[in-house]
Formats: C-alpha cells, structure tokens, sequence
C-alpha cells in the first residue's frame, strides 16, 4: 500500500528525546487528528513525516520509497505552521512570502491564494513583523490551502485565530478537502471544535503513540463507567481501562473497549452507570493515565 | 529545469536585501571618494583613484561573505520549510557561489586593469603575486582572474561552511573556526606575504585552495542536503 | 442543525436524522434536492467521508436517491418510508425507557396511561 509509514523511529535531540520508537501508518487521503499535550511530540512528528527533520534511528517510507534524500516526495508535502522563526524573514511582507512560496510548491494554487487573502483580510504588504499573531497563523495557513501538496500537514492552525477565522478555516480546509482530496494531518489542541473533521486519530504522549484509531470506532468504545469500585474492578478485567478515578467506595473507569449489549445488561442490573465520553475527555483521562505512571 | 529556476529565483528575492545594503554602502563609498577626488589636487587625485579601486576590491570581498552567510542563516533555513528539493537547491548554492564569484572577479579586474594601465601614468607598485599587472599582457590578466575567482569561490564556500556550521551546531563553533582560520592565517603570515607579492609557491598555494574548495563545496552539498529545520 | 458530541450515536447516523426530520418537517419536499456532501461538510463542520456515510445511509434506506451529475433527491415515498421506520423503533426508543424509569420510581402501567390520557396536546386528543 502507498501509505506513510514510520518503522521504530527515534528522534532524539541534546536534551530530549522526542520521538520514541514510533512504528505507525499514516494511510492516504485521510483527514488525521493529532492530539498531544505541549511536548508531546506532536510538531517534531509533522516536521519528520515532511522530511524537514530526520530520524536518528528507524526510517520513515512511502511504499517502498524511503524519505530519506527523495526529493519527490519532500516536494509532495506541506508543513503549516503557526508562525516563521527566521530572523531574515521577519522583514518581508505576506506578498514576498507567497511569491516564494508559489515557486516550491509545484501545484501552488496562486488563484486560491488570492481568493484567500481576502476571505482573511490579510495585509500582504506589511512586514511579517508587524502583524498580529493571527496573521502569523492565517499566512502559514494560506500556505497549507494554496500549496495543494498531496500530504497537507497544519501544526496548531488555529493559534491566535478568534472562533470567525477558526470556523472560516474549518470551512475552507473541508470544502477544498472534498473537491481535492488529500492526506492531511492536523494537530491540535482544541479537540471539540476539531474532532469530527477527523476520520483518524493519532494521540501521542512523551514522543510515543497512545491511539491510533477511527474516530467512529473511539466514539463507539469509549465510555465512563461508574459504579462500586469492587464490582467495577471484577466487571471490567479484560477490558482496556485507560483511567481510574477512586473516591471512596466509587470508581470512575474510563474504558476504551468494545461493551456488547448483555455486557451493558449486566451493568444496569448491578446498578453500574455507563456513558459516551468526548474525543477531549478521553484524551485528558488518557494523558492522566500516562502520568500516574 | 523550470525547480532550479524557481530556486534560484527565490534565492534572489533573499537576496535582494543584501546587495541593497552593499549597493548604499559602495555609493555612499564612490560618493565620498569622488568627491574628494574633486575637491583636491592632481597628485591627491591619483591615490584616491587607487583607493577607490581597492575599496571596490575589499566591497567584492565583502559583498561575497555577506551574501554567503545571509544565504545559509535565512535563505537556506526557509525554503527547506517550504520543502524545497534539496539536490536542487544545494546545486543552487554551488551555481550561484561560482556565478557570484565570477561576476566580482570580472568587476575587479577590470576595475584594477583600468586604474593601474600604464596609458594612466599612474607609478606605484603594482605587482601582485609576482605578476606585473601594469602591463597589458592580456595572458597575465586572464591568469589572475582565474586565480582571483578560484580564490573568491573558495572564501565563499567557507564561509558558507562557517555559517551552516553555525546554523547547525551553535555559533560558538563559529567562533571556534574563525578563531582557526585567523591564527593560520597569523602563523601563515611570512609566507603569505611572500606569496601576494612574489608569486613564491603559487602552484603549491593553488594545488592547496582547490583541495580544500572541493572539500568545503562537497561538505555544504551534504549540509544541505541533510539540512534540519530545527527552528 | 447541530450536533452533539457527546451522544452515543455516530455521527454519521445524527446525520441522516436530521435529515430525516427535514423531509418529515417538509422543510425538504418529496422530489426536492437534499443537500450535497460538499454542503454538509461545510456546514457542519465534519469529515467529508463522514458526510456521505450520512447520505449513503439514506440512499440504502430508499429515502433519498442519486440522480447523476445532479446530486441527491428525495424519493416520492419518502415520507411514509420515514414514519414507518420510526413507527417500528417508536417503542423501543421512547416506550421502553418510559417505562424502565417508571419502573425505578414505582409509577405502574395504569398511572403512566392516566397522565398520556391526561395530556392535553398531541394527535387524537379525543380518545
């Protein structure tokens, strides 16, 4: 399969390692969510999968193309992000910045571009330097959009954003995804807003991969179950808890794991709760149970 | 190829802002010196002619090492960001060092030929590495271009290696290595002399800067690239 | 038209729900067109594979049809079809939960009859 694959890759820096021994495929034409907390890894993950980093061990392919020194396959990505940290570059304006750009990307939308300057209201004659940390984000999201790369990759597109542009953006990454499809990977914090545009999602924690499931199938197996702690403990043995809250005789599990309908019976005879938990509530009782560790 | 055209096209827009700077900087220069050209007498006149032909000789310097470090600290960082081929763009770097090279070369020598042409009746030394450039001779001029634009293209591809070195690493390495070059330079500095002004040991000192271009160029290939984007 | 994250039903399904009620509503009539997946998305904010899962499911069910190069329609039928689904599943979804919670806080069969019967709006309000 064509897909993007990461096999025992680590990425380690002086002071940290940020990528531990991650194997995992990233299957094409899909919109992937990447959740993570600060330092999770999630930045260091999209700049490695765009080949603007590269593994200290393990490889990253496409197929059977590794990443590597392939110049096609640097060419077919994009990596969006919420801000430029070059000093040199701190001096141009919007306008230098995508005439650049229309020049790498070989399937640079220039039209598009121009359609989104205006959606943005973005001043492409002013110095990057003297923009508002918004304006930071909206560029590099032009970037993304405009750029048409097969494999789209937008680190935190949201930052600095206020909720008009936020849904703007939402708006436009999913129309165009449609009419264009591509594979696309975004990483985020805010997970309500985001998470049904997600058809995959990735959770990431220290530098290694925690989830990596359809959304509908996290939808389905995830739930909050309450109840007496003992029973809870002997009910749920064989099942994936990912969290245990404890308070007194009462336990809260987050479970993500496939309930049949006499397994959900059994729980209402024994006065045992269960509900749907949120794509960011797993997410936080997931983290939190790394941490316990 | 329409990539390497774009590439270079881009390198350009970055560099545009540098070559302003030198452009102001070499003005304001040609400015001052000419008029104190005007403002003074015959004989004053002729050294400040070769002033202006040696400043013109220092900028070319200058202009090459700016051009080279603002190259690998923002040129080079951004379109790796924009994931620009890499074989395409440090083939770039190497094409644009030698047309850069060149180009000053051509400027300099013509610039010093003009100055220092016996029709101008200018009398000063005007041997250089044991040539004498006084005379017409157009051999002895076409070798010390070449010479001069081996050497020019070596400066540039240390300095990129300095400054990709600093990009990388820190710049406490770069530090490190002009600390290097300079105290070479320093234990180097009696036959360096004798090189400049009588040609002793050309061919030892050509041999000698075409090695180490090679390596430097073969070393910021590879820099380049296997460039990581670490901001 | 909103969604809710929280519940335990996919997405997709609130989807071709709230479709569903359109067409009851008659906010879309038999023969009109439905909205597309590229319209969907986009309002609502989903994947767009999502999207046509919704539509797809309404498709299976006879309830919408595709009409090519044209987009998706509501069939003629499309209404019935509804109700009637809905009918078969109306006891399970509401009647059944009704009575499980009056079971819990001991109201009988007889009192929960009494308060339908007692209930001044709705259909055949006379009987």
């Amino acid at each position: 399969m064509d897909n993007w694959r990461f096999e025992g890759v680590t990425k380690a820096f002086e002071e940290t390692t940020a990528i531990d021994n991650i194997t995992l495929e990233i299957e094409k034409n899909k919109i992937y969510g990447l959740i993570g907390r600060n330092g999770a890894g999630k930045t260091t993950l999209l700049k490695l999968l765009a080949s603007q980093l590269q593994p200290t061990r393990g490889v990253i392919k496409k197929g059977d193309a590794f990443l590597r020194h392939n110049d096609e396959l640097t060419g077919q990505a994009c990596l969006a992000r919420e801000t430029i940290n070059i000093k040199g570059i701190l001096n141009f304006n919007a306008q230098k910045i995508f005439t650049i750009a229309s020049r790498i990307y070989p399937k640079w939308d220039n039209d598009y571009c121009n359609r989104l300057i205006r959606e943005f209201n973005l001043d492409i004659k002013k110095k990057y330097i003297k923009l508002s940390k918004g304006m930071h984000t909206v560029i590099g999201l032009i970037i993304g959009l405009a750029g048409r790369a097969p494999l789209t990759l937008f680190d935190e597109p949201y930052v600095g954003l206020d909720p008009v542009y936020r849904e703007l953006f939402y708006e436009l990454l999913v129309d165009d995804y449609e009419k264009n499809p591509k594979t696309m990977v975004i990483s985020s914090h805010l997970i309500n807003e985001l998470e049904n545009l997600f058809e995959r999602v990735l959770i990431i924690e220290q530098g290694k991969i925690l989830l990596n499931e359809d959304l509908e199938t996290i939808k389905n197996k995830a739930r909050i179950i309450t109840g007496d702690r003992n029973i809870l403990e002997q009910v749920l043995k064989n099942k994936r808890v990912v969290h245990k809250q404890l308070t007194g005789r009462m336990a809260e599990y987050t479970v993500l794991d496939t309930l049949t309908e006499q397994e959900l019976e059994l729980f209402k005879q024994r006065d045992i709760d269960y509900s749907s938990i949120d794509l960011q509530k797993l997410f936080v009782n997931l983290a939190k149970g790394v941490e316990k560790q | 190829m329409k990539i390497s055209k774009n590439i270079r096209k881009s390198l350009f827009e970055v560099e545009k802002i540098s070559l302003l700077i030198i452009s102001v900087v070499v003005l304001v220069n040609l400015g001052a010196n000419g008029l104190v050209v005007l403002l003074s007498d015959a004989e004053a006149t002729s050294y400040f002619i070769q002033q202006l032909a040696s400043n013109i000789t220092l900028f070319g310097f200058i202009y090459l090492m700016m051009y080279s470090i603002n190259q690998a600290i923002t040129a080079i960082p951004f379109l790796v960001s924009l994931n620009c081929r890499r074989k395409s763009l440090a083939k770039n770097v190497m094409f644009n060092g030698l047309t850069r090279s060149l180009f000053i070369t051509l400027i300099i020598i013509f610039i010093n030929a003009i100055v220092f042409a016996p029709e101008i009746g200018l009398d000063s030394v005007t041997g250089i590495i044991g040539f004498n450039i006084s005379s017409n001779n157009p051999v002895i001029l076409l070798t010390i271009a070449v010479i001069f634009c081996m050497l020019l293209y070596f400066i540039y591809s240390l300095t990129t290696f300095i400054s990709l070195l600093g990009v990388k690493y820190g710049w406490e390495y770069v530090l490190t290595a002009v600390f290097i070059i300079l105290g070479t330079c320093f234990l180097l500095f009696r036959p360096i002399v004798l090189l400049f002004i009588f040609g002793r040991q050309l061919n030892l000192f050509i041999f000698l800067v075409l090695i180490l271009t090679a390596i430097f160029s073969l070393i910021n290939y590879r820099s380049i690239v296997d460039f990581e984007y670490k901001y | 038209m909103e969604l809710d994250n929280d519940s335990t039903v996919p997405i997709y399904i609130q989807i071709a729900e709230m479709i569903e009620d359109q067409i009851l509503r008659k906010i879309i009539k038999e023969g009109e067109k439905v909205y597309s997946t590229n319209e969907l998305s986009v309002l609502l904010h989903v994947n767009p594979a999502t999207a046509r899962k919704g539509l797809n499911l309404l498709v299976d069910e006879g309830i919408i049809y595709k009409k090519r190069g044209m987009g998706m329609f509501v069939r003629e039928e499309a209404v019935a079809k509804i109700k009637s689904k809905r009918k078969k599943s109306f006891f399970n979804d509401y009647i059944l939960t009704m009575l499980q919670e009056g079971e819990k806080i001991r109201i009988n069969k007889k009192e929960i009859i009494e308060m339908i019967k007692s209930y001044k709006g709705g259909i055949g309000n006379n009987g």
